[in-house]
């Protein structure tokens, strides 16, 4: 895998906010075609690595490149998903509003809205299980609801990168089973999926490719070249009961092929 | 004749400031025509002590720098920190407000300078009434109402797509290059400068009534932001006719008429609908 052209290389990045920086000298490489997750524990920079990704926040120093190129040359193919928290959902808009809103990307201010777009739109309802529901107003939805339909609007945009700001933070079981699956296809499909999460069991079960942050890079691979009990602990600092449950299903993990 | 100008300068003001209020009312800078309004004084006194008390165009250019200014202001400390817009706009208008009174207090003592007037806009602000009637101003009014509405229409048209998407979903907003502070400061900036032109052709009560009352209504009825748009333009011009017959029958001053009516309707409302 590493062999391969990375769609996201990451270079010596420094950022965060006036305070100071948040994530220091950052560097990790991303290969196409991965459902890759960057864990941590709180406040280790994952959202804020995220948004300087996609030039919300701008970097202290260091670059981001996505297949070679510059995130302004590139945007249109890398949909990004915020969490949900961040915006209001009281807004007047129905389900099939706002995943409309991934097709303004390729649309500009003026450029109609075709036969094609709606056709998309609809796929994209349907792919995530939320085409009944079309006319629901977005208040009116539960938490796993509101992240399908930000997928939803993702997968219009029709990218070949997604970038998934903690999609699992409170929604149901179902919804989170159903989004790894999701997420599965599209990488299956040879598009690249990285997704901030922050439980490590999913994680090692789900991802085949991950970045452990702890304001530094603390290490990058698949899952069980990363998470040793070894890095773990450099990550989250100090031996956790936890941790060692995770080190010990990782290890037998590791034992079996993995499918 | 007067009173089609005095109707058609209402309609026009009041379609104006309910298709940006659509946003701010969203966006929860209900307020912001509000404090735009106190936030001018120092831009009257200094109109005051460049052009004299009858002069009516450095009030008004000054005034239109300085609330532009201010929404800029309040807009960037939004952007920028983490405070609440209550607290932003309550904190700028206090100090321009002061700064203004203290500018009367300080430099046009000597002058006889009533602060009331100037407070009030009597002197300088002539009473709506007599503005919309009196027949020499209408049109000065008028043209102004005319530029300003269509701005705003076209800027609603036009930015329909990064207004709502900036409006509710800025860091996607951000992530696709559709520029949402760009917008939002755009939105700000043309509050100011319908508060200020307001001022002086339907008076500052009609406006903040307006700016929010008819956004809110269509707010509590619209599934979507479009129908919201419409909604809220249907809610004005029937707010407007109806304030203004209510007005006459009473014999209140017009803007007076129209805001209880547009503060009775919206409290009718948010108790009649079901939740």
């Amino acid at each position: 895998m590493n062999q391969k052209n990375p769609v996201i290389k990451v270079t010596n990045l420094t950022a965060g906010y006036d305070t100071g920086p948040v994530i220091w000298g950052v560097s990790f490489e991303i290969p196409e075609g991965v459902v890759a997750g960057i864990v941590g524990p709180n406040g280790a920079g994952k959202s804020t690595l995220l948004k300087v990704m996609v030039g919300i926040l701008k970097p202290h120093s260091g670059t981001v490149l996505f297949w070679n190129k510059e995130y302004s040359e590139v945007y249109k193919r890398i949909a990004y998903v915020p969490q949900k928290e961040e915006v209001d959902w009281t807004f007047p808009a129905t389900v099939y509003d706002v995943v409309m809103m991934g097709r303004w990307v390729h649309k500009g201010l003026w450029k109609r809205i075709t036969k094609q777009d709606k056709e998309i739109v609809r796929q994209a309802l349907e792919t995530v299980e939320m085409w009944d529901y079309r006319n629901r107003q977005i208040s009116k939805l539960s938490g796993g609801q509101q992240q399908r339909v930000f997928f939803a609007r993702a997968l219009a945009q029709d990218p070949d990168l997604f970038l998934l700001d903690e999609p699992f933070a409170g929604v149901d079981m179902k919804t989170e089973e159903t989004l790894l699956e999701l997420l599965k296809q599209q990488a299956s499909k040879g598009k690249t999926v990285v997704v901030v999460h922050h439980n490590l069991f999913t994680a090692a079960e789900h991802f085949q490719w991950l970045v452990l942050l702890n304001m530094h890079v603390v290490s990058v691979g698949p899952p069980e070249e990363v998470l040793t009990s070894e890095n773990i602990e450099r990550a989250y600092g100090g031996h956790l009961p936890v941790l060692a449950k995770l080190s010990q299903r990782l290890s037998s993990l590791r034992e079996k092929p993995t499918r | 004749m007067e009173w089609f100008w005095v109707i058609l300068v209402l309609l026009l003001v009041g379609s104006a400031a309910s298709l940006l209020g659509s946003f701010i009312v969203l966006k929860g800078f209900g307020m912001l025509g509000d404090a735009i309004s106190h936030a001018v004084l120092p831009a009257i006194v200094i109109g005051y002590l460049i052009g004299g008390i009858y002069d009516n165009n450095w009030f008004l250019i000054l005034s239109i720098a300085l609330a532009v200014l201010t929404s800029l202001t309040i807009e960037w400390l939004y952007q920028r920190t983490r405070m609440y817009p209550d607290g932003i706009m309550g904190l700028i208008f206090t100090f321009l407000f002061a700064l203004g009174l203290l500018m009367i207090d300080l430099w046009t003592y000597s002058v006889d300078l009533d602060p009331e007037c100037v407070l009030f806009g009597e002197a300088a602000y002539i009473p709506f009434s007599f503005f919309l009637i009196g027949n020499a101003l209408i049109p000065k009014q008028l043209i102004l109402s005319v530029i300003i509405w269509l701005i705003i229409l076209i800027f609603t048209f036009a930015g329909y797509r990064p207004l709502a998407l900036s409006t509710f979903d800025r860091i996607y907003a951000h992530s696709i290059k559709m520029h949402p502070s760009l917008w939002q400061y755009s939105i700000s900036a043309l509050v100011a400068v319908l508060t200020v032109i307001a001022i002086e052709s339907v008076g500052i009560v009609l406006l903040l009534s307006i700016l929010v009352v008819p956004a809110s209504i269509a707010f509590l009825w619209a599934k979507r932001l479009h129908s919201m748009i419409f909604l809220a333009q249907i809610v004005n011009a029937t707010l407007i006719f109806l304030g203004l017959l209510f007005a006459l029958y009473v014999d209140i001053p017009i803007s007076a008429g129209i805001a209880i009516l547009g503060g009775l309707a919206l409290l009718t409302i948010t108790i009649l609908k079901k939740k």
